[in-house]
């Protein structure tokens, strides 16, 4: 009997992903060893074929030509897999739909004019659940290296997937005091950005601490590695149920536990509460009133 | 757009790129191109985020080497308020960083470029897997080599993808003892097949060199950050070699606007850096290995010490062959094992003062250079006295490559005729010029994703007139 196909993508992203699934190490042979891998950045075949059992995406949609091997993908594949923020909700580089493309490419280069035969670049950044129906999603930034070879695994095997479902503050090892309480006193008087602290508790709950921790709002499975380090969580695996607005959330969240003036003292609510998820968000993306040329 | 063929393509590059070959009227190839084609937009996204951001942001740029990223815009963070960090925070960074560069390293020359020098001879698969049947032992070697990289890099800085320990100030923690001995183990454990890679890669570039000696060897400057005369990948001055082997330029990062024009290009996501004193044609420069082995003198260690000189005495100084990147990066592959070693020979390394406290409130612009394993990478931003940042400007490694890697595609197939271009050998020297480069297009900033390579032939006329390696699905 032969082996099922697995194909792996990557369109608009770091590529971080795919380097989530090397992390496997010697475990990436024992999926090699599942599957035969038919198309992929680390091997020599160019074009997916016409039918492959798995096909992993990972990136978002940001250039017609992302749009067009998405869709290749998706009519390929029996089992659509998609790995990663940018792939799951439009992740890190759907920032970039706070402003005109116009203008975002005008940073960067100026006023010259890109030939035509350049990818055009899309008025904004899209997840690509946007566009087609995926049949696994991981969020995560990346995603940690079990749970990608988890969801390959099930999706080659045929097996049911399940994602972690509680939130991050179940897995994180800090005390929370007071931050679960029914209690209507704020945890902290002001909001710091982590390097202004004199002293960091290793132990107790960052939110706790005055930081905006994303915990809260994220859903688990990375191991809590940021909190480990004393480092306050971004959220970049995503909110514990896709109809749930993470930035929103937040705000939610931190009303009960900060002082009033604290949200006005997060700067830049967007960017903290939104990193990885403005592409799904319900805030509209911002497009160039006239459709432009792409810069 | 007349008729367009399609054909096999170029692989096993990081990221995304494109070649245009442009035909003289004779229908002969007289110009040529490597193209990015896509652009994620990172500096506009960073305007209105907050500053200590940036590192948490910026590693985003590329999964390949996210640990260069999340430093230099610490350091720029640090720049800009003018903080001095403690000395152990100073040294896991610098443990972090070179754990991030010996796993990127091993990663491209046995599974990346390893396909073209260690699968024998070329009848296996050219690829990861061809490198996997063919050299099983050294496979495995390489597998854990970069298993112990990223697990250096996931102990220092907290995650091996997108590490955070890295803030304003310092680190947001220390190592202990027990971690310490830990990290010792790792790093003896590379020691070995470090220098089993780099007389690996010695042999498999003499051989590469006898048999294209020619190939892309023009004299062109050279561009690293060293402290002085000495190997030093986070720290130090941006130097500048002229092709015929003379120092003319030291500056600090903060002043690399004086001395580097940026030049748009019209056809390429990527903009292409050059040196103001030579002007846009004769300034465009290389960094990477072959830069940094090219400019210091002093390396870390006995064992790289050696590595350099016997380099020098062979190949001489600068070496122009693009190809002796491979050479050059395994001996930088070697010197980080070294460097780790003595920084966790060093008590200072469990010091738990690891930060100061950075408070915010002066606006100002703090810019940081630091050596990503493809060369120099630079991250600029303007804040103001919130935080917040109203301007950002990164140059990544392989963008200063842009016009190197023109070069060396130019240099496999300028003067053939059209179906010579698109023939397997021609393919197979572009391939080989612009792999030695180690293009990490992702982390190019201005580009992303991963594609075969496509060539394309570009008429007299400029019309588009064959593509090779675009593929239906591809
Ligand atoms: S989800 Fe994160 S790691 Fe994955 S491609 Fe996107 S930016 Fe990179
Ligand atoms: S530190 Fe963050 S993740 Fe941990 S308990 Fe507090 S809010 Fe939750
Ligand atoms: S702690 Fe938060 S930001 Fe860090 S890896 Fe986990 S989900 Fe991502």
């Amino acid at each position: 009997m032969s082996k099922p196909t697995l194909a792996t993508v990557s369109l608009g992203g770091c590529e971080g992903c795919h380097v989530a699934l090397l992390d496997a190490h010697e475990g990436l042979l024992d999926i090699l060893g599942m599957a035969d891998l038919v198309h992929s950045p680390f091997n020599g075949t160019e074009t997916i074929p016409d039918r492959v059992d798995v096909v992993m995406v990972e990136g978002a949609v940001t250039t017609e030509e992302d749009l067009r091997r998405l869709r290749a993908c998706r009519a390929a594949a029996g089992t659509l897999v998609a790995i990663g923020s940018c792939a799951v909700l439009g992740g890190i580089g759907g920032l970039r739909n706070l402003s005109p493309l116009s203008q975002v490419t005008h940073v960067a280069f100026g006023d010259t004019t890109k030939s035509p035969l350049l990818p055009r670049l899309l008025p904004n950044v899209h997840a690509v659940t946007d566009y087609v129906a995926v049949d696994i999603s991981v969020a995560g930034c990346a995603p940690e290296t079990e749970l990608v070879v988890a969801a390959l695994v099930a999706a080659i095997t045929g097996q049911p997937h399940e994602l972690p479902r509680r939130n991050l503050c179940d897995e994180c090892h800090r005390t929370k005091n007071t931050l679960l309480m029914h209690s209507r006193e704020f945890v902290s008087d002001a909001v710091y950005a982590l390097m202004e602290l004199d002293h960091i508790d290793e132990d107790s709950c960052l939110l706790e601490q005055g930081l905006m921790c994303m915990g809260p709002m994220t859903r688990e499975g990375c191991g809590a590695k940021c909190t480990a380090m004393n480092v306050p969580c971004r959220g970049c695996s995503g909110p514990s149920r896709l109809d749930f607005e993470s930035g929103g959330k937040a705000v939610d969240a931190l009303a009960a536990i900060l002082p009033a003036g604290a949200l006005m003292y997060l700067e830049d609510l967007i960017g903290t509460g939104y990193r990885f998820t403005m592409p799904v968000s319900v805030f509209p993306a911002i497009v160039d009133t006239e459709e432009s040329d792409n810069g | 757009m007349a008729d367009t063929i399609t054909l096999p393509a170029v692989k096993r590059i990081e990221g995304h790129g494109r070649v245009s070959l442009f035909l003289d009227d004779r229908d002969r190839v007289s110009g040529a191109h490597f193209d990015v084609i896509e652009f994620r937009g990172f500096e506009k996204m960073l305007e209105g985020r907050m500053v200590w951001e940036a590192p948490l942001i910026t590693s985003r740029v590329c999964g390949v080497c996210p640990v260069s990223h999340h430093l230099a815009a610490v350091r720029a963070v640090d720049a800009l308020y003018g903080v001095t960090i403690p000395p152990a925070a100073a040294l896991l960074r610098e443990l972090l960083h070179l754990g991030g560069f010996a796993q990127d390293h091993a990663l491209h020359f046995f599974f990346l470029a390893g396909p073209d020098f260690l699968t024998g001879d070329g009848t296996g698969s050219r690829d990861l897997l061809g490198v996997i049947a063919a050299q099983p032992e050294l496979a495995r070697r390489a597998i854990a080599l970069r298993r112990a990289g990223q697990r250096i890099v996931e102990m220092v800085g907290g995650r091996t993808s997108h590490p955070v320990a890295a803030i304003p100030g310092g680190m947001s923690k220390a190592i202990t003892a027990e971690q310490r001995i830990e990290l010792t183990g790792l790093v003896e454990s590379m020691r070995e097949t470090a220098s089993i890679a780099a007389d690996t890669s010695r042999e498999a570039t003499l051989r590469l060199l006898d048999r294209y000696p020619e190939f892309s060897a023009e004299p062109v400057p050279y561009v690293a950050q060293t402290r002085g005369h000495e190997f030093a990948l986070l720290d130090g001055e941006i130097t500048v070699l002229n092709p015929d082997g003379t120092i003319t330029e030291r500056f600090a990062a903060a002043d690399y606007e004086s001395h580097i024009g940026e030049r748009v290009l019209d056809g390429s996501y990527a903009n292409s850096p050059y040196l103001r004193s030579l002007g846009p044609d004769a300034g465009s420069y290389r960094v990477g290995p072959l830069a940094r082995i090219n400019i210091v003198e002093r390396m870390p260690g006995e064992r790289s010490q050696a590595l350099r000189d016997d380099f020098r005495a062979t190949l001489g100084r600068p070496v122009h062959a693009v190809l002796a990147y491979h050479w050059a990066r395994m001996i930088e592959l070697v010197a980080a094992v070294e460097r780790m070693s003595a920084i966790l020979a060093d008590d200072e390394v469990i010091s738990p003062d690891v930060r100061v406290p950075v408070q915010r409130g002066v606006a100002g612009v703090g810019t940081a250079a630091i050596e990503a394993p493809r060369g120099t990478l630079i991250h600029s931003y303007e804040a103001d006295e919130v935080g917040r940042i109203v301007k950002a400007n990164l140059i990544v490694a392989t963008t200063h490559n842009v016009a190197s890697l023109d070069r060396a595609v130019l240099d496999a197939v300028a003067g053939t005729a059209r179906e010579e271009a698109l023939s397997d050998d021609s393919v197979l020297m572009m391939e080989l010029g612009i792999r030695a480069h180690d293009p990490c297009l992702s982390c190019a900033t201005h580009e992303i994703g991963r594609m075969p390579l496509v060539v394309e032939l570009i008429g007299a006329d400029g019309s588009v007139i064959a593509e090779k390696g675009v593929a239906q699905h591809g």
